[in-house]
C-alpha cells in the first residue's frame, strides 16, 4: 500500500516537472538557435535565395508592445499608428525603467514576451544568439529596409555577424557640462579640450572651507556618468581585441593614472569620500546645486538641469581627450525594438511594420522633440536638435558632435560583464590599493580566466 | 536604604524608556518624513538646503494622489488577492502543521526537514522555472499564480504553527479520539479554537505580504485592470517621478491599512511569537 502511494506521488511529481519544463514553442530557452533556418521560409524566400518583396496580407490583428520609457509619448504614437492602420490593435504596456528587466527576462525565457519590445540595444545580439528574439535580416530585406538611415554605431550594435537583432530606437552620449560662473570666477574662458587641462582647471576650481574640507569640487571622474572605459577610449585605448583583453595597454594605464591625478588635485580620496557622502543627502545632482564645476553626464542630464535649477549658468562640450584632437569617443547606450515569434506570421509581420514606423523619421521626431532624447534615426536626431532650441546651441553642438563619436562596448558573449572588472580596477586605483598598471593587469587576468572558463564549460 | 533602591529602580527604568523612545523615534522617522514630504509643495521638496517643514500644509496632495490613478480598482484587486491568500495560507498551513505535529507517520521528521530545506532556496533561483511552469499552465495574466501557491503551505508558516501546536497538550486530542472524534474534528473543533494567536499572526503576515507584494504582480500581470495597489503605485511613481509630494501622499494612503492592521493585532502577533517559541 505504501509503495503504491509512493509510486503515485512520484508519478505526479514527474508529470508536474514535465509540464513545467516542456516548451512547445521555442525549444530549450537557453540554447542558441539557428534563427535563420526558422525564419527564412516565413519570409517568402525563393528557392534561389533571393528575398521576395513584402506585401502586407494580414487583416485584423492584435499585437502586444512593452516599453519602459515615456508611456504617454508611446501612447500618442500607438494611437496615431492605430488611426492610420485600423486593422491593427496594439496593446501597450509601460513598465517602470527599474523593473523592466525583472518583467522582460522571465517573459523572454518563458516565451510570453510581447510581439514587439523596447529593450537594451547593447545586449540585443545576446537575445538573438539565444533564440529569444527574431532575426530580422530577411524580413527587413523584403521590406527594402535602408540601414543607412540610422546612426552607424547603433546599427552595428544591433548586428550579430550578418543577422539583424533589432531596430535602433534611441541612444545617448556622454558630454562634459561646466559651470560658466565658476569658470569666470577662476578666470577660465574655454571648456577643457584635453585631460591635462581638466587636471589644471580642477586645481583652480576646487575650493576648501577653513577646516580644509572641500566646499566646491572642480571635477572628479567618479561623479556623474563618466566610466573608466570611456577615459581609456579617449586615450586611444580599447577594451578587447577579439576575446583578448587589451584595456591594460599603456593608454589604459595613462587614463587611470590621470583619473587618480585629478582626484589628488581635488583634495584626495578621503576628501572626495566625505564630499560624495554629502551629495547623497540630496535628490539633486551636485552639479545642479553648484557644488561641482565640471561633470560628465549623458545628454539627458540637460533636461534635469533645466528642471531642477533653470537659473544655473551652464555650458557643454565634447569629452576631452589625451591630445585634444583625436579620440573624442563617448560611451553610448540606448534602446532598440526587438521582436518575438509566437508562431503567428500575421502578428510578426504587423509588429515589424509597426516597429519600422516607430523608427521612421516622422515618428522619431514626434518622440524626440517632446523628450529631447537622442534618436537613432540620424535625420530625426538633427531635426530634434533644430527644434529644441531651449537647450542651447552649445549643448546641441556638443551632443551632435559626440553623436558621431558614440561607441558601444566590445562584444564578448563568453564574458559579457567584463566591464565590471574594469570598474573594479578603477576603484582599486582611486582608493590607492593598486597602481593603474597592477589594477589593469590583474583585471585582464580575471577577464582571460573568465573567458577560458566559459569555453571550458561550453565548447 | 529602601529609598536608594527605589531611586536606582526609577533611574534604570527611565534609562530603559529613554532607549526605547530613541529606538521608536528612529523607526518613526521615515514615516514622519513621508508625512512631511506629502504635505509640502514640489518646490519645498526640492529646496536646498533642505526645508524641514512646509510653510502651508498641502492637504490637497492627498486628494490629488488618490485621483491620479485608479486607486479603487487596484484596492479591489488587492483585497481579492488578500482574501484568497488568507484563506489558502491559513487552511493549508494549519492542516500541514497538524500532520507534522499531531499525527505519527513514518519519515515525518525527515519530510519536515525537507520542508524546512525549501526555505533555504532563494526566490530568485525559482523565479524563471516557476514562470515557465505557470506559462505552461496558461496562467500568465491571471491571478492564479498569485493565489494557488498560498494553498500549498509555505514552510515558514508551517514551522510557526507546528511549534504552536506542540504547546497544546496531547491529552486533549487523545481524549477526543477516545470519544470517537476524527482527525478533522479534532483539528477543527479542538486545536484550531486554541491557536488563535498563531493564526492571527500568520494571517497578519500574509495580509502584509500580499498587500506589499510587488514582484508577483510585476511578473504575472500585464493587464492594467488587474494591477494591485503596490504595482499601481509603482506605475504612478514612473509617471510622476519628479513629484515627490504626490508620491509620498499616495504611499502613505497605501501603507495605512497595513499599519492600522498591525497596530490593532499587535497583541496577537506578539503572543503568537512567544507561544511558538520564536522569542529569544
Amino acid at each position: 500500500m505504501k509503495r503504491k502511494w509512493m509510486a503515485l506521488f512520484l508519478a505526479l511529481v514527474m508529470c508536474v516537472s514535465l509540464v513545467a519544463c516542456g516548451d512547445d514553442t521555442q525549444g530549450d530557452d537557453n540554447e542558441p538557435q539557428n534563427q535563420e533556418e526558422e525564419q527564412k521560409p516565413e519570409n517568402g524566400e525563393g528557392q534561389d535565395g533571393e528575398v521576395e518583396p513584402y506585401e502586407p496580407t494580414y487583416g485584423e490583428v492584435e499585437i502586444d508592445f512593452w516599453q519602459h520609457m515615456d508611456g504617454e509619448q508611446f501612447q500618442i504614437l500607438v494611437d496615431e499608428y492605430m488611426d492610420l492602420h485600423p486593422n491593427v490593435k496594439i496593446n501597450l504596456l509601460s513598465v517602470s525603467f527599474w523593473d523592466y528587466g525583472n518583467k522582460i527576462i522571465p517573459a523572454l525565457a518563458g516565451g510570453t514576451a510581447p510581439d514587439i519590445l523596447l529593450y537594451d540595444l547593447a545586449t540585443a545580439t545576446e537575445r538573438l544568439a539565444y533564440g529569444q528574439t527574431v532575426d530580422l535580416t530577411d524580413h527587413l530585406a523584403a521590406r527594402g529596409f535602408d540601414p543607412s538611415q540610422f546612426r552607424t554605431a547603433s546599427m552595428e550594435c544591433c548586428m550579430l555577424d550578418d543577422q539583424i537583432a533589432g531596430l535602433p530606437y534611441l541612444t545617448d552620449v556622454r558630454i562634459l557640462y561646466y559651470n560658466k560662473d565658476h569658470f569666470a570666477e577662476a578666470g577660465i574662458e574655454e571648456p577643457p579640450a584635453t585631460w591635462d587641462q581638466v587636471l589644471e582647471y580642477t586645481e583652480k576650481l576646487t575650493t576648501y572651507d577653513e577646516n580644509g574640507n572641500i566646499e566646491r569640487m572642480g571635477f572628479h571622474t567618479g561623479l556623474g556618468n563618466l566610466f573608466p572605459w570611456t577615459m581609456i577610449w579617449t586615450y586611444g585605448g580599447q577594451e578587447l581585441d577579439g576575446e583578448t583583453p587589451v584595456f591594460n595597454s599603456q593608454e589604459g594605464i595613462d587614463a587611470l593614472q590621470m583619473a587618480y591625478d585629478i582626484q589628488e588635485a581635488s583634495g584626495g580620496y578621503d576628501n572626495y569620500q566625505l564630499f560624495y557622502e554629502g551629495t547623497q543627502s540630496s535628490t539633486m545632482s551636485p552639479f545642479v546645486m553648484g557644488d561641482v564645476s565640471m561633470i560628465v553626464d549623458t545628454n539627458e542630464f540637460a533636461a534635469t538641469i533645466m528642471r531642477d535649477n533653470p537659473e544655473l549658468n551652464w555650458g557643454a562640450a565634447i569629452l576631452p581627450t589625451s591630445d585634444g584632437e583625436n579620440n573624442h569617443w563617448t560611451w553610448s547606450g540606448g534602446f532598440d525594438l526587438e521582436f518575438t515569434d509566437h508562431g503567428d506570421e500575421d502578428r510578426l509581420n504587423a509588429a515589424i511594420d509597426f516597429g519600422l514606423w516607430l523608427v521612421s523619421k516622422e515618428a522619431q521626431i514626434t518622440y524626440g522633440t517632446k523628450s529631447a532624447n537622442l534618436m537613432c534615426n540620424t535625420e530625426a536626431a538633427e531635426a530634434v536638435a533644430a527644434e529644441r532650441t531651449d537647450l542651447g546651441d552649445e549643448y546641441w553642438a556638443a551632443v551632435m558632435e559626440s553623436y558621431d563619436y558614440g561607441r558601444y562596448h566590445d562584444r564578448c558573449l563568453a564574458y559579457p560583464d567584463f566591464t565590471n572588472t574594469i570598474s573594479s580596477a578603477y576603484t582599486y586605483v582611486m582608493d590607492g590599493t593598486k597602481t593603474p598598471k597592477q589594477a589593469l593587469d590583474d583585471a585582464a587576468e580575471i577577464v582571460t580566466q573568465e573567458i577560458n572558463n566559459y569555453h571550458l564549460m561550453n565548447d | 536604604m529602601r529609598s536608594r533602591a527605589k531611586r536606582k529602580r526609577v533611574i534604570s527604568k527611565a534609562f530603559l524608556y529613554l532607549i526605547l523612545v530613541l529606538g521608536a523615534m528612529i523607526f518613526l522617522f521615515p514615516i514622519c518624513w513621508m508625512l512631511i514630504t506629502a504635505l509640502k509643495t514640489r518646490a519645498e521638496v526640492m529646496t536646498y538646503p533642505m526645508q524641514w517643514l512646509p510653510e502651508v500644509l498641502q492637504w490637497g496632495n492627498f486628494a490629488r494622489a488618490i485621483t491620479a490613478f485608479p486607486i479603487l480598482l487596484y484596492l479591489r484587486n488587492t483585497l481579492f488577492l488578500v482574501v484568497f491568500n488568507l484563506v489558502g495560507t491559513v487552511l493549508s498551513c494549519t492542516l500541514v502543521a497538524y500532520a507534522f505535529s499531531r499525527l505519527r507517520w513514518p519519515g515525518r521528521d525527515v519530510w519536515f526537514m525537507v520542508l524546512l530545506g525549501t526555505m533555504m532556496m532563494p526566490g530568485v533561483c525559482t523565479m524563471i522555472p516557476s514562470f515557465i511552469m505557470y506559462r505552461n499552465f496558461g496562467w500568465i495574466d491571471t491571478y492564479l499564480p498569485l493565489i494557488v501557491p498560498s494553498f500549498t503551505a509555505s514552510a515558514g508558516n508551517v514551522f510557526l504553527i507546528r511549534q504552536f501546536f506542540r504547546t497544546i497538550p496531547n491529552e486533549l486530542s487523545e481524549s477526543a479520539k477516545i470519544d470517537g472524534a476524527s482527525h478533522l474534528r479534532i483539528y477543527s473543533q479542538i486545536i484550531m479554537p486554541l491557536c488563535s494567536p498563531v493564526v492571527v499572526m500568520v494571517a497578519v503576515g500574509t495580509f502584509m505580504w500580499t498587500w506589499n507584494d510587488f514582484q508577483g504582480p510585476l511578473l504575472y500581470l500585464n493587464d492594467n485592470n488587474l494591477y494591485t495597489i503596490t504595482y499601481g503605485l509603482r506605475t504612478f511613481q514612473t509617471q510622476n517621478s519628479t513629484d515627490w509630494s504626490l508620491l509620498m501622499a499616495a504611499a502613505l494612503v497605501i501603507s495605512a491599512p497595513t499599519i492600522i492592521l498591525f497596530l490593532s493585532c499587535q497583541k496577537y502577533f506578539i503572543e503568537g511569537i512567544v507561544m511558538s517559541g520564536l522569542k529569544g
